[in-house]
């Protein structure tokens, strides 16, 4: 009687002990292991805009309950390769991308795809329309059309113009140029008398600019791929006591960009909306971890075309409400 | 029993992996991503204006109608009717209309919609995206970057400009009546509508 009294009190325990075990697991609001890790690859933090739309991609994460870091690939696409390698062995559950290199990033996000980590492109596309989930980017032909347009008007079809170009590996590079040459070059009497590339970088662009004015002295304007380097374009054009002669152009829609508008230091930019992309490839990623796999291969963001009859209506990187 | 269910769970087995082996579509839908394996935008878009473009005409919203729309609830009436490529607050619609041309300089076609909208037709250079976007011919998913899906616009619009406009552009003149399906953008957060540009799928001058 005792030994089947102790038996039963034995079976008690053991069943009470497993039905705890089994509820912790079961599921409710805290996780045994901790939040799911995103990884936020930017191509390099050096530039306020790619800060931007790293640390908006980061918030979002955060906002909708992941673990978020941030990496900075230095424009390395050997750094970037070295970031995927870690984000693939360290258990992360998807990245939000912004790559170095349109063609050489393409390896980077096969590999993750491999490994069923699922990759989301902001800003700067890869060259492969199957390896990441979605590409999240400027309509940045549309934008530079739109730029291109105003440019001709300002100045009537006539006039000599430098270009400065972005990198030349990432094609925003090129669909910029492209869009707005698909504009001003309907124009021969507007002559572009010199294009060089400054890395989208603000030093660099000064530098281009020095010499692109030593070696022309009819410029009439510049067009730059991006508010970085139209800001580095204007240091030099006012080093040169050229302010106000050379007119600027740049892309982006920085704070830099729209208080140059506002001053009359420069003429437009394209306004992208880096947050916009960012947040979405936040939820993008969000939606695929709960389950969901319809997705859109390219999201294209509308530019928008600030110059000094609506810049009131901007700040940076956005518009005002 | 056990036999019978064996057969009936292999036979259903069967028939779903056979299910799952094929799928159909149209011959055309077919030919058309055979035309964007090797990329070639002229033929694309020639494939699209040969065989869409009778379909879009047909499909034009009546100008009356896309005014009275915009006039509402030009949110809801632009998400019903337009398209919006990606993320963004302009919307792409084709429309049909009728009208009188105001006044031609050697860039423009002039006109008046609508009674107070100025619309512009222009006859030498088209820019951006509007003709190709507007028609819903093409998804940027189907091309392996953007540069080969905005070269389609280059091709439709200089297609437009060479078969479209220049041949009836010694006989635009103020005063003549035309009727056309366009491209037109809309940003709906700049309303009420004050000028547009009409980019023409077709375009003929009315007697």
């Amino acid at each position: 009687m005792k030994n089947n009294f102790l038996a039963i009190l034995l079976a008690a325990v053991v069943f009470f002990a497993l039905c705890l075990g089994l509820s912790s697991c079961r599921g409710g609001k805290k996780k045994v292991k901790g939040k799911d890790k995103i990884a936020v690859v930017i191509s390099t933090l050096n530039n306020p805009w790619f800060v931007v739309l790293g640390e908006t991609a980061k918030e979002k994460a955060i906002e909708l309950g992941y673990d978020a870091v941030l990496f900075d690939s230095q424009n390395n696409p050997s750094k970037e390769t070295e970031h995927f390698d870690n984000i693939l062995s360290s258990g992360y559950k998807a990245v939000l991308f912004n790559p170095t290199d349109a063609n050489g990033s393409v390896v980077n996000v096969k590999a993750a795809k491999k490994a069923g980590i699922p990759v989301f492109c902001m800003d700067r596309e890869i060259n492969d329309s199957e390896a990441a989930v979605s590409q999240i980017l400027s309509d940045n032909f549309s934008g530079c059309v739109a730029l291109g347009q105003y440019f001709v008007k300002k100045f009537d079809g006539k006039g000599n113009y430098v270009e400065i170009l972005g990198l030349v590996g990432d094609n925003n590079t090129w669909n910029r140029s492209k869009g707005f040459h698909s504009v001003v070059d309907n124009y021969p009497q507007l002559v572009m008398l010199a294009q060089q590339t400054a890395d989208f970088d603000q030093n660099k662009a000064m530098e281009v600019m020095e010499s692109m004015m030593q070696a022309h002295s009819n410029i009439d304007a510049v067009f730059c791929g991006n508010d970085a380097m139209a800001m580095g374009a204007y240091q030099a054009i006012l080093a040169a006591g050229k302010a106000g002669r050379i007119l600027v152009f740049g892309f982006d829609g920085s704070q830099d960009a729209i208080n140059a508008i506002k001053e009359g230091k420069m003429e437009a930019t394209g306004m992208q909306f880096p947050k916009t992309m960012a947040r979405t490839a936040a939820e993008f990623a969000d939606r695929y971890l709960k389950g969901d796999r319809n997705f859109q291969k390219k999201v294209p963001v509308a530019v928008e075309l600030v110059t000094p009859e609506n810049v009131h209506k901007y700040g940076a990187f956005e518009k005002l409400e | 029993m056990r036999k019978s269910l064996k057969i009936i769970l292999a036979l259903v087995a069967f028939i779903l992996a056979l299910y799952f082996s094929f799928y159909t579509e149209s011959l055309s839908e077919r030919q058309l991503k055979e035309q964007f394996k090797e990329f070639n935008p002229a033929q694309v878009v020639d494939y699209c204006w040969e065989h869409k473009l009778e379909d879009l005409v047909r499909h034009a919203i009546p100008c009356e109608e896309f005014f009275a729309g915009l006039q509402g609830d030009a949110k809801s009436y632009a998400e019903r009717q337009g398209k919006v490529l990606g993320i963004g607050s302009n919307y792409f619609f084709v429309m049909q209309a009728q009208a009188e041309i105001s006044s031609v300089d050697e860039h423009n076609l002039y006109l008046i919609l609508n009674r107070d909208v100025k619309a512009t037709i222009p006859l030498v250079n088209i820019f951006s995206n509007l003709a190709r976007d507007a028609s819903a011919w093409f998804n940027p998913d189907d091309f392996q970057n953007t540069m080969d899906f905005n070269a389609l616009s280059s091709y439709l619009n200089k297609k437009i400009l060479q078969e479209v406009l220049a041949p009836l552009s010694e006989r635009f003149s103020s005063g003549v009546r035309i009727e056309f399906v366009a491209a037109v953008e809309v940003n709906i957060n700049d309303l009420p509508l004050k000028e547009l540009v009409l980019i023409p799928y077709k375009i003929k001058i009315l007697g």
